[in-house]
């Protein structure tokens, strides 16, 4: 079993309240995809876009509820892969960190170009260097550390909201209804649409990485799902639909589009409201995406799993700053893919709900499997009824994500299925590093501070 | 002694009671590496040939590499179990 977690320096502070998460937990959703990725994906899908976002609302509300009830059960730093390696099994749980990094990269891509193109309203800079500069900064920020970044987060939260609003409200009544036919231009593009666009709801995943660090997390978690999905929703269809209803989709094609979209109603002003909305929003995303994901391979690295180095904590910052490195240097290597929007956020949907498929494969186990920890949970579902629907809900719309990339975006579908056969080559080989019966049992158990005192008594060896 | 093992799933043999060799093999996840290079293949296979396989080709493969897996796992415990006499 990893011990080091009884070293204070290899526990991370707890410091975040309700409204500090709530604004990390929005912060980091409404971001990108607002700003980003209406403009490419409504240029093939049309005005249909509008109803990819209200679907892919539909896999990210099971994934509210997986994160509610296992947040809210079993609160631990690296939530989903321990999560996974508990109640499923070692190897789909080691899945999770060995992924977060493309996804990370991925995330960081996207984020860096929507960065740029909406920097370039104000500023005539090649776009590439901007590109660069926004890596730079994700990584110095998040080599800092949390309290930091939570503090910036908040700032940027309301300068976020407060652009929101000045672009939705009056947009809504610039909306030509014309614009909206035809709908469905092509069925496939918009079938792509909602995979790609689930992109957005993953801030919600963002809570039960941060299990250790919120205050009060049987509460908190709950609460701040609840109003987060309800905001995030309700903010991203009504920027897409106005976005489609003022800009005929055969204009649109830009990531920078909700700019344009804000010209045609607004003064001249209106385009850097928007572009700065945009700049708060990316700046919230990078702020927490290397900060979320470090976190998990630090715990995978503590169960032995992955090299020790990542889960070491620097001593001033107390990050994790080997793990933050694995996650934030490579991208400035892959920064020629930046302009493949559509395709890195379909890889990014794609996994996440993979992944957490099988958190929904855990959540069955749960009750059975550390009832203790369910019974003490402040929200919970009756098996064969609430937990029941959530599993057979998470299976059918993981299998349709699955099909619809395969047929629209294969190469997407295929690059992770290769990298899942590289990660058991490689946990073969983690294997051959260390004890592998001590590891085994590491994975298939809590820590000891995790534990709740029936469940700890599970331990029959 | 305490350990740490709890039992995890039902489709899965239960860690607590796994002996020590049980437990080196079932380390080593043979039915999901299997079940993954199954659904490898049968992804693969469909997009060269006929796409139209992809509605089963995945779940095909995958049930036939994690039926694999497990024939190999109970075949290396067998193989363990054989070896310690001569080992001892």
């Amino acid at each position: 079993m990893s011990g080091a977690t009884d070293d204070p320096s290899e526990t991370l502070p707890s410091s975040i309240g309700v409204v500090g998460v709530l604004a990390l937990l929005v912060g980091n959703a409404i971001s990108v995809p607002i700003f980003v990725l209406p403009g490419p994906l409504a240029r093939s899908a049309g005005p249909a876009v509008v109803l990819a976002i209200v679907l892919a609302a539909v896999p990210a509300s099971f994934v509210v509820l997986y994160n509610a009830v296992l947040g809210s059960a079993m609160p631990v730093a690296g939530g989903l892969y321990v999560y996974i390696s508990r109640l499923t099994a070692p190897y789909w749980g080691f899945l999770v960190p060995v992924t977060i990094p493309l996804v990370a990269w991925a995330s960081l891509l996207i984020t860096a170009r929507g960065f740029a193109e909406y920097t370039r309203i104000f500023f005539d800079v090649p776009s590439t260097l901007l590109v660069y500069v926004l890596l730079a900064f994700v990584l110095v920020v998040n080599l800092i550390g949390l309290r930091v970044v939570a503090q910036v987060q908040i700032v940027f939260f309301v300068g976020l909201l407060v652009a929101l609003l000045t672009v939705i409200v009056p947009g809504a009544g610039a909306v030509d209804p014309a614009n909206y036919a035809p709908f469905f231009p092509d069925y496939g593009a918009f079938g792509l649409a909602v995979v790609a666009l689930f992109y957005p709801f993953l801030g919600f995943g963002l809570l039960i990485e941060l299990g250790e660090e919120i205050d009060d997390p049987g509460r908190t978690i709950p609460l701040v799902l609840g109003l987060g999905i309800g905001i995030v929703a309700l903010v991203y269809v009504a920027l897409i639909a106005v976005l489609v209803g003022v800009v005929p989709y055969t204009q649109l094609g830009n990531e920078a589009d909700l700019a344009l979209a804000a010209s045609r109603y607004l003064p001249w002003w209106g385009e850097y409201v928007v572009a700065a909305g945009a700049v708060f929003a990316v700046v919230t995303t990078v702020n927490t995406t290397l900060l979320v994901f470090s976190r998990t391979l630090m715990r995978a690295s503590r169960d032995g799993v992955l090299p020790a180095p990542l889960s070491r904590i620097h001593p001033r910052f107390e990050t994790p700053h080997y793990a933050v490195a694995v996650l934030g240097v490579p991208p400035f290597l892959l920064v020629p893919l930046a302009g493949e929007i559509v395709g890195l956020s379909a890889f990014i949907g794609l996994a996440s709900l993979t992944a957490y498929f099988f958190c929904a494969i855990g959540l069955w186990n749960l009750p059975r499997e550390f009832p203790d920890h369910y019974a003490t949970a402040p929200f919970r579902l009756r098996r064969y009824r609430g937990l029941l629907l959530a599993v057979l809900g998470g299976a059918v719309v993981t299998g349709a994500f699955w099909i619809v990339t395969l047929l629209q975006r294969p190469v997407v579908g295929v690059v992770l299925i290769g990298w899942f056969v590289l990660a058991y080559v490689y946990y073969r080989y983690r294997l051959r590093k260390t004890d592998r019966i001590q590891l085994y049992r590491t994975m298939t158990s809590l820590e000891t501070h995790e534990r709740v005192d029936g469940d700890a008594g599970e331990s029959t060896d | 002694m305490v350990g740490y093992d709890m039992a995890i799933g039902e489709y899965r043999d239960v860690p607590a009671e796994m002996d020590d060799i049980e437990r080196e093999v079932a380390a080593a996840q043979y039915p999901e590496g299997g079940l993954v290079v199954g659904l490898g293949v049968g992804i693969v296979l469909p997009l060269v040939t006929v796409q139209a396989l992809l509605l089963v080709g995945p779940v095909l493969g995958g049930v036939v590499g994690f039926a694999l897996g497990r024939r190999i796992r109970d075949y290396e415990i067998r193989r363990r179990r054989a070896d310690r006499p001569s080992e001892e």
